[in-house]
């Protein structure tokens, strides 16, 4: 236990001095700030453009903003946050396995899995905080502005996308804990991800595969019933344990 | 009692076979030399005591423990020294003795006082509270020695310690290996072959992925006695005349001969030759077998 706490506190120490943690925080600051400010100025762009629309022939009429527009932002968003995320993470393990800097760990008797198991936990912290601080500034905004923030169903679609981001950082691991290089654990994450969207066309299929979590917007306009996405929510999760797993029997067969 | 032991331990990649066959031993308290060239399989056989890489064959125990490929437990006998040691460049070398003596298992209240007993030893207690990305290369070897000795390891492996580093900075290595005999046994890996004469008692020279000479530095030196002599004159022309009477010398300088196959009653003649041609010369000398011979005749044979 105790060296697992020493490595996560090193992961940690890692994080904030290399400057990820506050660029993460930033941009998913950033994240959430803008998916209020962007609903609430819809309106006043709209308006500034009306003029010269109006000489092509287009007219708005009233255009009413709720805190559904917020949401809808933060939804459209959520592809940005998955890639920034993945994308921070990809060297994790490369970075140790290229320089060698676990070797000196390791020489100690410290179990690889526990390595692999901290920098996993690392990685889901960053997410849950990362993720959260967006939903939260998006709600702390949208309740400011706006009455009835928290539209209908919107805690069920914020989880959905945020298991989304776990099954898709546990899967990038379990590909970055066997592989000599980030990117290619970047890249075959986004491979995996695009192969289930795509037979997520089908539509016996579609129920189950883990990229209907990221749709939380048909949840709160009432397209969907939250049943519509227990099934892969479910299957997610057992994703994300196997996944988790596989990293950590990836690392073991790593040759150093 | 022997620390390390290796008994035909095989190691292939691929076609290649890098370690054939290859037994070894080292025994508590000495400072091993693990001679070999580049290529000749020194990490690999490094890597594989560490439980690293896996052996294709063969065994090797560390006081009397199997080692086993992947997560072995004969690790806590053991401190590593890689040849280019990598360290977290965000921490300090007393956070990253605390994260190595913590990993190994060394109570709180006493790692402290190790970590700064080792920063003395290795010179590194006034730079103990700075970033390690801004260390040279030496202060990085010298930070990997004490960090491999941070939990009183029974066996340190050093993986060509000095090799990448200038004079001082070898010496550096070398005086801190000789402090710490007391303490450990040293496996110590290198093609440097002055520095192995400057600090082991015990070598092993590795060729071709086997041990063609092995045993106490004297003894090996005792068992080639075929090392020659040197004479050295003030004038070429006593070079010459002197070659021409006892042939077989080298002419290493116009004025140095050296007779590098002679042995001790070749050279009793040598003199007796001297004497009778009344020539004096500046010196004449036996030639102590340096591990560089050694080490030429043995990859040859």
């Amino acid at each position: 236990m105790r060296q697992l706490f020493l490595l996560l506190q090193k992961e940690l120490t890692e994080l904030v001095r290399t400057k990820k943690a506050m660029v993460l925080l930033i941009v998913f600051g950033i994240f959430g700030i803008m998916n209020a400010a962007l609903a609430k100025l819809t309106p006043w762009m709209i308006s500034l453009m009306g003029d010269s629309l109006a000489e092509q022939g287009i007219t708005f009429g009233a255009i009413s903003v709720t805190a559904l527009t917020a949401w809808t932002q933060y939804f459209k968003n959520l592809m940005m946050e998955y890639i920034l995320i993945l994308a921070l993470f990809s060297g994790i393990f490369a970075q140790e396995y290229q320089s060698g800097t676990l070797i000196n760990l390791l020489t100690k008797g410290v179990s690889r899995q526990k390595v692999a198991l901290s920098k996993l936990l690392i990685a889901l912290f960053g997410w849950s905080v990362c993720y959260w601080l967006t939903f939260f500034i998006t709600l702390g905004y949208s309740a400011y502005y706006w009455e009835n923030a928290l539209t209908n169903g919107i805690w069920l679609a914020a989880f959905c996308a945020y298991i989304m981001g776990v099954w898709l950082l546990s899967l990038e691991l379990a590909f970055a804990s066997a592989l000599q290089s980030g990117m290619y654990a970047l890249l075959l994450t986004g491979g995996v991800f695009v192969l289930c969207y795509a037979l997520g066309m089908l539509p016996a299929l579609t129920r189950f595969l883990p990229p209907r979590l990221g749709d939380g917007l048909s949840l709160l306009t009432g397209d969907m019933e939250s049943t519509d996405y227990l099934p892969a929510l479910w299957i997610s999760l057992a994703f994300s344990v196997v996944q988790s797993a596989l990293c950590m029997v990836g690392i073991r067969k790593k040759q150093l | 009692m022997d620390v390390l032991e290796l008994t035909g331990v095989e190691k292939r990649f691929g076609e290649r076979t890098v370690l054939k066959n290859l037994s070894l031993s080292v025994p508590e308290g000495a400072i091993y030399g693990f001679i070999g060239e580049n290529g000749a399989g020194k990490t690999t056989t490094m890597k594989i005591i560490l439980g690293l890489l896996a052996a294709d064959d063969g065994e090797v125990r560390i006081c009397g423990e199997k080692v086993v490929y992947g997560q072995t437990r004969t690790n806590r006998f053991v401190g590593y020294l890689p040849d280019v040691p990598e360290f977290y460049g965000y921490l300090t070398p007393k956070e990253y003795l605390a994260l190595c003596g913590g990993l190994a298992g060394i109570s709180q209240n006493a790692l402290r006082p190790r970590a700064e007993e080792l920063l003395s030893l290795v010179g590194l207690t006034s730079a103990a509270n700075r970033h390690i990305s801004g260390f040279s290369r030496g202060m990085k070897q010298r930070l990997g020695i004490a960090q491999a000795l941070i939990h009183r390891p029974k066996l340190l492996i050093c993986d060509e310690p000095t090799s990448a580093l200038d004079p001082t900075g070898r010496k550096d290595i070398i005086d801190i290996l000789r402090a710490i005999r007391s303490e450990t046994t040293v496996l110590f890996s290198t093609h440097i072959l002055p520095d192995i004469e400057r600090v082991c008692d015990q070598i092993g020279l590795l060729h071709d992925g086997k041990l063609i000479l092995s045993g106490r530095l004297e003894e090996v030196r005792a068992m080639h006695t075929k090392s020659g002599f040197v004479v050295e004159f003030a004038e070429e022309s006593e070079t010459v005349s002197f070659l021409s009477v006892y042939p077989g010398g080298e002419a290493d300088t116009t004025s140095r001969l050296i007779y590098p196959t002679a042995t001790r009653a070749d050279m009793i003649e040598a003199m007796k030759l001297l004497g009778d041609m009344r020539l004096c010369p500046l010196k004449i000398e036996q030639r102590e077998p340096s591990l560089e011979s050694l080490f030429m005749e043995a990859s040859v044979e």
